[in-house]
């Protein structure tokens, strides 16, 4: 955590006759946590900057006036001397938890929080014991509705204000206020404007009492009676750790598991809540097998034998495989396992965007090796200078990453919006540009053609390649920003601005949603915003990254396992392609196997499964497309099997079986394992950890990779395309030159 | 009746001082143009030899507090003048604005010349209408005149003036509550440090002194910081405007040197007690200061004589309870007023107070207990110096300071369930 | 030899006359002890409501492990307990209860008491585990006065609390009645609030 720095000078200090050192600027309370000292407090959160309100704090310090001294408002100093339990602590202590309590209503019995509540806990720890307060207490109607999902109790309230901070000062968002003052004063909700963000969820996971309760797990449960799983959040392509909470068969609430690179201690509504699927009583629990045009239910050896033997008939040529940006890695790398090997094809993709192997200069060289990978990190957002939106909402797409935009504008970042939808952020971007659909990529070459025609090109690849570059804004002459601002209705003088700050920056994020890539006019969106960002140095710098915004939970992972008809896993290249996702659905395929996926959704005429002689389908649902199925099997979701993902930022994470397997249904990787050894394969993989070793010693990107080295926060494989000193830059889908990419923590 | 010594106050009486020809013709703004003429540093200089302490309560030295402002700041400075006079007791920068509205303004001017600032906050009490409206008049003839804004008496320095009208919250006197105000923000008081002068209203370092404060700048210019400190005692230099009200014949505003004794301001300017009645308490700085008894009567109203008597003189707000009053009625009427104007930040002020009152009304209505006193002074001990803000303290002040003078009166409400003076001792003699 | 022969038929014939230890038992019943620990019982208030708030105390406090409960929460349309929350499930496994006694301890409402019935015994395993339907007192046969049915063994080896000490200080009740304040806030909930409680105003 506090690594020793060269730009933060250390602070010794003396905390109960523990010596400490700790960054300069650390505060009291955390100084105290990292030597194993607590320090009870409810306003303070380490997320947040300190408030000194509830007063619960106290610290006795040496020579400083006017003991107590509150720990989180009180920065360390060389030499400083504290005492956390003198009688003066003690009794200011007492005196607080006494005051908090005299309108505090005491029905923990029927309180949520009742179990893992601070009030409760502190006052058990450090309270007076007997309160002397033997007036009548006030009362509130109860519960009140502040938002869809959130109730509050204000009887239970202590007027932290960590929600209210929450949302003004962490999501930025109106919502919660605080109302009246005094002994008045309680949270309300902002009356014009109601308290819709979509990081509601964590001003319940923060209130220290059970003031602010989510509707979904009210009266659920205690919390002593749930099992607590570390795992990962399911719902989008950052991979927020999480933490499953599971009461007997059931998901009752996902919470955060801090991991500070990747989620910061925040999770978004969606992913919260949205374990639903798991416990939906309509899952499949036994597999179906279409007979006399109905789908009947059937034991697994049937099913299993029905499947193999369907596939069998086909060659290989006419059968093909969607797998999933929802299943584990493993069974990603299992899938394309058993069409490679056993079914002898390499008709196999998943839905995903359009990352062209090479840019349209490509003979300039200027590709990365992999225009699919955002290069940066999360983490690198927080001192990021520069941050551009090309076509990419993380409000709605990948929420727990608007925070971290949020962060980095608390940072003094810079946020520039270019889109053609409105999103939640233009409130408080720097520079919002609306333009039409499908021109992100028209504006990415533009604001290349500017670094070309102002010569702001900088970094190794620029110089090595500068010959190249004159012929290169040559290609690009047409896309002048005066051009492009009639276009769009924009002013060019803004998009000038715009290609000479990311130019100019110390670090410049440039995103874009993967899904953006799939409108027209942006196919070749990933290779411009990757030449824009060789150009101007900000792949590889820290800070700064560019690349897209993954969907899904394992979108990035499917790639990497090879779930592509042009690469084996770890993007190795295959001398002949299979069939796309497209052409498969297209009627290329007489026989398709679906893992975890339901292209009907994405298809304009479904019906057009019907006519494939075997289709097989994995999922936990009765999807559009497998009501097409010959065979379906049921699934298992995320909760209930082991395996890893890779989030957008390259981070291989953990999951945990969190509760046991619904009754009936097989993990995806299980089911393969079954149908494999029927087509022959012999394998005995007996958990996926054995499959895991398998990736790890077949596919270099992944390394070294064990279920121990995944620890609880993950691993990141390096990205180190487009670094090459020497500037011979591979092309897409090609290893980068130094073959092997060790995987770094 | 005695003559005050008029300082801040010069010129009162004169009908129509409030109006710029008026005021010009007595002299106003030209310690404004003198001050122009000097160095900002001269000015300073000035104020320090004068030995000026802050009139808001605290009684720090103003020039001293003037020199603290941060240098080199990335950010514009601040003047900010504290004009939200909620203190019970105190009504000295009401008159001020209201009547001398034109000292306030040349008083701003100069402060923010001295400190080098080019825009001054006047921040005034949501609930004083006519002293805004006097005010804003004031501003405005004075921008009118070429005496603020762009290019000052032709000497090319620019100082705005802006009015503004606070919601009518207490705390909004605290000087970092009062700049959440400013700023729109909910008034709550601001951690600290970082302290106003390094970084204040808008984040840029801030000077921020009371109404009265910069109101007696003009005059110190005028006749020089030696005349000034000529006046009052050794450390507390100057004249001071007494607040009196309570129980005597002529509550006002009386403007005395420092160190004027008690019993000569109650007797010889504020006309004697009410009825001729014997003096039971006073509070010497305004209901946030410890009380006194009659025993302290003759003390000098100085800040170190009255804080050797275990008071303060705060804002000088003189407030004096006459041998009828109940001592616990008068202390639950203080404790009130503390627990509606607690902003609710802080655990302490927000809870405490509350309980101080419920427990105090019980006490006064005849329901207390006897461990209701020790509850009492322990609540009072939870709260003072664990507060966020010096609120928490000045809640406490009277509890405390009662309890250790009429502690009888408090158990007569224990065992008798009445008070033993005033009103409602006669209500419940009459009952029985 | 004699002596002895005589000294035990005297004893035999003393205890001839006395009344038997022994009942026989499907007729006759034999009353228990104060402190006997029988089948569960979930109470009711006098107004019908039931005192258990599903607050999963006793199932916590269960070495055995024996209970299990699903709490929801009362609408205005259904009122099932007072306050915001009651148990929709409550199942005590009867098989696994080793009839501690620990439920009734935890309970904050004096919902659950062992009661006297102790004729638990079935030829099928799940007719053992009770639901909150058999476990819940009938409307209207709550304990009222000393009716034994439903006293629950509490107020027999439960200490009570001390009583207040009486106040030597005359009381003139003016606006506060001085009432201590209690825990029973879990049974207030979203009722209407108090109309006497301070902060209304």
């Amino acid at each position: 955590m506090s690594q020793p720095t060269n730009d933060v000078p250390m602070v010794n200090l003396t905390i109960d006759g523990r010596q400490v050192t700790v960054p300069k600027g650390t505060v009291v309370w955390k100084a105290a946590q990292l030597a194993g000292i607590e320090i009870p407090i409810y306003c303070y959160h380490p997320k947040m900057p300190p408030l000194g309100a509830c007063r619960m704090c106290f610290v006795e310090i040496e020579k400083m006036p006017k003991p107590p001294q509150t720990s989180c408002t009180t920065e360390v100093t060389e030499g400083m001397v504290v005492h956390t339990d003198t009688e003066l602590v003690k009794k200011a202590r007492q005196g607080t938890l006494e005051f908090l309590l005299i309108n505090h209503p005491l029905d923990c019995p029927i309180c949520d929080k009742g179990g893992e509540c601070e009030l409760q806990d502190f006052t058990l720890r450090y309270g007076p014991g007997a309160s002397r307060f033997d007036l009548k207490k006030r009362h509130f109607q109860k519960p009140i509705p502040v938002s869809e999902n959130v109730l509050l109790d204000r009887e239970r309230c202590i007027a932290c204000q960590r929600c209210v901070r929450f949302t003004q000062d962490i999501a930025r968002e109106p919502g919660l206020i605080m109302e009246e003052r005094g002994f008045r004063t309680m949270v309300g909700v902002d009356p014009n404007a109601p308290f819709d963000s979509i990081f509601s969820g964590n001003t319940v996971e923060m209130c220290p009492v059970g003031a602010l309760t989510a509707k979904s797990y009210r009266f659920m449960t205690r919390p002593w009676e749930l099992r607590r799983t570390p795992s990962v959040c399911p719902g989008c392509a950052v991979g927020c750790n999480v933490r499953v909470d599971v009461r007997v068969d059931r998901v009752l609430r996902l919470m955060s598991r801090t991991n500070d690179a990747i989620d910061d201690g925040w999770l978004c509504d969606r992913g919260r809540w949205g374990y639903a699927a798991v416990n939906d009583p309509d899952r499949l629990r036994v597999p179906l097998v279409r007979k006399n045009g109905e789908l009947r239910e059937v034991t697994w050896d049937e099913a299993l034998d029905a499947v193999a033997q369907r596939l069998r008939t086909l060659s290989p040529a006419q059968i093909g495989g969607i797998g999933s940006t929802h299943t584990t890695n493993e069974e990603a790398y299992l899938f394309q396992k058993i069409l490679r090997d056993g079914l002898k094809t390499n008709n196999i993709d998943h839905f995903h965007g359009v990352f062209p192997a090479a840019s349209m200069n490509a003979s300039s060289g200027a590709t990365g090796a992999m225009p699919w990978v955002f290069t940066g990190t999360i983490a690198g957002l927080d001192h990021a200078q520069e941050i551009i939106l090309l076509g990419a909402d993380p409000y709605q797409q990948q929420p727990v990453l608007d925070l971290r935009i949020k962060k980095a504008l608390r940072n003094g970042a810079r946020l520039t919006v270019i889109s053609a939808e409105p999103s939640r952020i233009d409130r408080i971007a720097h520079r919002v540009m609306r333009i039409k659909s499908g021109g992100e990529a028209a504006i990415a070459r533009t604001l290349t053609q500017v670094v070309v025609a102002e010569h702001l090109w900088r970094g190794t690849f620029a110089e090595v390649n500068e010959t190249q570059l004159a012929r290169y804004g040559e290609r690009l002459k047409d896309y002048t920003p005066e051009r492009i601002a009639i276009a769009f209705g924009l002013e060019a003088e803004d998009l000038r601005t715009v290609a000479r700050t990311i130019a100019g920056a110390h670090g410049a994020v440039i995103v874009y949603d993967e899904m953006t890539t799939r409108t027209t006019g942006n196919e070749t969106l990933a290779a411009d915003v990757l030449d824009l960002g060789l150009l101007t140095d900000n792949v590889t710098q820290p800070n700064a990254g560019v690349g897209p915004l993954f969907s899904d939970a394992n979108s990035l992972g499917a790639r990497d396992m090879g779930v592509l008809p042009d690469v084996a896993p770890g993007y190795r290249a295959l001398a002949k392609p299979g069939l796309d996702y497209a052409a498969m659905l297209g009627g290329g395929v007489r026989g398709l196997w679906v893992m975890g996926a339901d292209p009907a959704r994405h298809m304009s005429d479904p019906a057009a499964l019907a006519k494939l002689e075997t289709l097989v389908v994995q999922d936990m649902r009765l999807t559009a497309t497998a009501q097409y199925a010959h065979v379906v099997l049921p699934a298992l979701s995320y909760a209930e099997k082991t395996g890893s993902f890779t989030n957008l930022e390259r981070c291989v994470q953990a999951v945990r079986r969190a509760m046991p397997p619904l009754p009936g249904a097989r993990a995806d990787w299980e089911i393969l394992r079954a149908v494999g050894n029927r087509l022959g394969l012999n394998w005995t993989y007996r958990s996926p950890s054995d499959i895991t070793k398998e990736i790890a010693t077949s596919v270099p990107l992944y390394a070294d990779l064990t279920r121990e080295a995944l620890g609880s926060q993950g691993q990141r494989w390096n990205f180190a395309g487009g670094r090459e000193a020497d500037g011979v830059l591979s092309d897409g889908g090609q290893l980068p030159a130094n073959g092997s990419l060790p995987l770094s923590h | 009746m005695a003559e005050q010594m008029r300082v801040v106050t010069k010129d009162i009486e004169i009908p129509g001082i409030d109006t710029l020809a008026v005021y010009q013709a007595h002299g106003g703004y030209a310690a404004l143009r003198k001050a122009l003429a000097m160095e900002p540093v001269a000015v300073m200089e000035e104020v320090k030899i004068s030995g000026l302490r802050g009139r808001g309560g605290a009684g720090f030295p103003t020039g001293m507090k003037w020199s603290f402002l941060a240098k080199g700041s990335s950010k514009p400075t601040y003047l900010a003048c504290n004009a939200d006079e909620s203190e019970p007791g105190t009504f000295k920068d009401r008159m001020i604005m209201e009547r001398l509205p034109h000292r306030l303004v040349e008083g701003v001017l100069i402060s923010a010349y001295a400190t080098g600032t080019k825009t001054a906050f006047i921040y005034i009490r949501g609930e004083l209408k006519q002293a805004a409206r006097q005010v804003g008049r004031a501003i405005q003839e004075a921008y009118d005149a070429g005496l603020a804004g762009k290019n000052i008496m032709g000497t090319g320095i620019d100082i705005d003036i802006i009015l503004h009208r606070g919601a009518g919250a207490y705390i909004c006197g605290e000087e970092t509550a009062l700049m959440e105000s400013l700023e729109g923000k909910r008034g709550y008081p601001r951690l600290k440090p970082p302290f106003p002068a390094a970084a204040g209203i808008y984040g840029g370092p801030t000077v921020i002194n009371n109404c009265e404060t910069l109101s007696t700048v003009p005059l110190i210019l005028a006749n020089g910081g030696a005349w000034y400190a000529g006046i009052g005692t050794e450390k507390s230099k100057g004249t001071r405007i007494f607040c009196v009200s309570g129980h005597v014949n002529k509550p006002g505003n009386y403007e005395l040197p420092m160190g004027t004794p008690l019993r000569t301001i109650i007797d010889d300017y504020a006309g004697g007690v009410l009825g001729g009645k014997r003096v039971k308490a006073i509070i010497p700085g305004g209901s946030s200061t410890p009380m006194l008894d009659a025993s302290k009567l003759d003390i000098p109203m100085d800040y170190e004589s009255v804080a050797a008597a275990g008071s303060m003189l705060g804002a000088a707000g003189v407030i004096v309870l006459d041998e009828d009053t109940c001592i616990v009625g008068a202390v639950l009427r203080m404790t009130e007023f503390y627990r509606d104007e607690s902003c609710g930040k802080c655990t302490p002020c927000r809870e405490g107070t509350y309980w101080l009152v419920e427990l105090l009304e019980r006490l006064e209505h005849g329901g207390g207990r006897g461990s209701d006193i020790a509850l009492l002074r322990d609540i009072c001990d939870n709260i003072s110096g664990k507060s966020f803000c010096p609120l928490g303290d000045a809640a406490t002040s009277s509890i405390i300071s009662s309890i250790k003078l009429f502690a009888d009166e408090y158990l007569y409400h224990v065992t008798q369930g009445r008070c033993l003076v005033g009103e409602g001792a006669r209500q419940a003699i009459a009952a029985h | 030899m004699a002596n002895e022969i005589i000294k035990g038929l005297s004893r035999t014939l003393r205890e001839m006359g006395r009344k038997p230890t022994t009942v026989s038992y499907p007729e006759q019943h034999r009353s228990q002890p104060a402190r006997y620990r029988g089948r569960h019982v979930l109470h009711r208030y006098e107004n019908g409501l039931e005192r258990c708030v599903g607050c999963f105390l006793c199932a916590g406090a269960c070495p055995a492990d024996a209970i299990y409960i699903e709490a929801e929460e009362n609408s205005e349309a259904q009122r099932v307990s007072p306050g915001e929350r009651f148990a929709r499930v409550f199942d005590v496994n009867m098989l696994r209860c080793i009839f501690c006694g620990y439920c009734q301890q935890a309970c904050p409402t004096g919902a659950i008491t062992l009661e006297k019935e102790y004729e638990l015994a079935s030829l099928r395993p799940e007719d053992l585990i009770y639901h909150k339907e058999q476990l819940l007192e009938a409307v209207g046969e709550q304990h009222h006065g000393d009716n034994p049915a439903t006293i629950g063994s509490n107020t027999a080896w439960q200490p009570q609390p001390p009583a207040d000490p009486p106040l030597t200080i005359p009381q003139q009740r003016g606006t506060f009645d001085g009432q201590a304040a209690s825990a029973a806030a879990v049974g207030q909930g979203n009722l209407i609030p108090d109309p006497s409680s301070p902060i209304q105003d």
